[in-house]
């Protein structure tokens, strides 16, 4: 590899630590850049990048600075830094009603509580807000492994209105491999007061693969015919829809801190 | 002998940045390599340190940065001058950074006498 090659790779390895705005990280990598190049008329590049340190150190020391300033980071920024330090708690400048419009939260403050994001968007270990996003998450809008809200998607789903998960309770519809609902239930195991479709089904009115109701409304009809021996892939599809978005807050935010991978700013 | 505490250290580092800019416009490279000559290698700053530094103080208008490209192979640089709001600043930060100096002095003069 050529000397300009050496010194791209180095700025790339910086980046790739470096949870920045865009701007922030372009500075960076041209400050970078015309720092190396002044040095290297002096020694050996190689020389230079190795007295300048590991290129994560470099990025580490400017997040230090910059590590509790959510306006710098962003909001895709902040969680891949969550992910990659684990104890952090930043919130957004702008608030709604006295809550931040975005509060990123996990693992433990310097006092040793645990943090707790709450805000209008939050997202961490334990999640409140209008849309909640995490492990653990109750809002509005719940996305979580355990999710509990007016709208709940999740492994483990308790949703007011609704409910999508592998496990879904609600009180007026839920979609699950297990659904539970005082309204409408569906599922490869669905229970609910009235309305219940499933692999094995049962509610004042249901349709399932063991039989159905003496009477089962039109709609209910329609819609076991209109699926007919597709029912039960789709039951299955919906569930793994809703342990997906519920595992979506880890899966995706983990990717993504791993998979930084200094995005060629030049 | 060894460098300042880094916290020491990392709360004057405004006040030494600016001073340096405010003496003559100055350049990422330069100004590692004047604090490390006028302390004789005793402080070594690094790039990860610096950089927050500067663009804290651009951003705030107490510096602004101008990209020189000179003809031919010679090295791009981005060199920092200090703006009015940057002189206001620094004449802040002398005043506090002297005033911190007395009273902490003051109190470690008196601990040595009591003691």
């Amino acid at each position: 590899m050529d000397e300009t090659g050496r010194v791209e790779q180095y700025i790339r390895g910086v980046l790739r630590h470096l949870y920045l705005r865009d701007e922030y990280r372009r500075r960076v990598a041209d400050d970078l850049r015309s720092h190396i190049a002044e040095a290297v008329q002096k020694k050996p590049v190689d020389e230079v990048l190795k007295d300048m340190g590991h290129p994560r150190k470099i990025a580490a020391e400017i997040m230090e600075t910059y590590e509790d300033d959510y306006e710098k980071m962003g909001f895709l920024n902040a969680i891949a830094y969550a992910q990659h330090v684990r104890d952090f708690n930043v919130k957004s400048r702008a608030r709604v009603g006295g809550w931040p419009l975005v509060h990123v939260a996990t693992g433990y403050s310097e006092s040793g509580e645990r943090n707790v994001a709450k805000g209008i968007i939050a997202v961490g270990d334990t999640a409140i807000g209008v849309v909640a996003m995490g492990p653990v998450s109750v809002g509005v809008i719940a996305v979580g492994a355990l999710a509990a809200g007016i709208l709940a998607f999740g492994a483990v789903a308790v949703g007011l209105l609704a409910a999508l998960g592998a496990v879904a309770a609600s009180v007026v519809a839920s979609v699950g491999s297990v659904a539970v609902s005082g309204g409408f239930a569906f599922g490869a195991v669905a229970l609910a007061r009235f309305y219940a479709m499933g692999a094995y089904a049962r509610a004042l009115y249901y349709i399932g693969a063991y039989g159905e109701s003496t009477i089962v409304p039109i709609w209910m009809r329609s819609l076991s015919e209109g699926l007919g021996t597709r029912a039960i892939p789709f039951v299955v599809i919906l569930s793994v829809l809703g342990f997906v978005l519920g595992l979506v807050p880890l899966v995706v935010l983990q990717l993504r801190a791993l998979g930084k991978n200094g995005r060629g700013i030049r | 002998m060894t460098g300042p505490d880094k916290e020491l250290l990392r709360g004057t580092l405004e006040l030494i940045v600016l001073s340096i800019i405010a003496r003559q416009r100055s350049y990422g490279y330069s100004i590692i390599n004047t604090i490390k000559q006028q302390t004789e290698g005793r402080i070594e700053l690094k790039e990860g340190s610096l950089y927050p530094v500067l663009y804290r103080l651009e951003d705030a208008g107490a510096i602004e940065s101008v990209w020189h490209h000179p003809e031919g192979r010679g090295v791009p640089r981005k060199y920092y001058r200090i703006t009015p709001e940057g002189k206001k600043r620094l004449a802040q930060l002398r005043k506090e950074w002297h005033d911190y100096v007395r009273l902490v002095t003051a109190l470690i003069e008196g601990g040595s006498k009591d003691g």
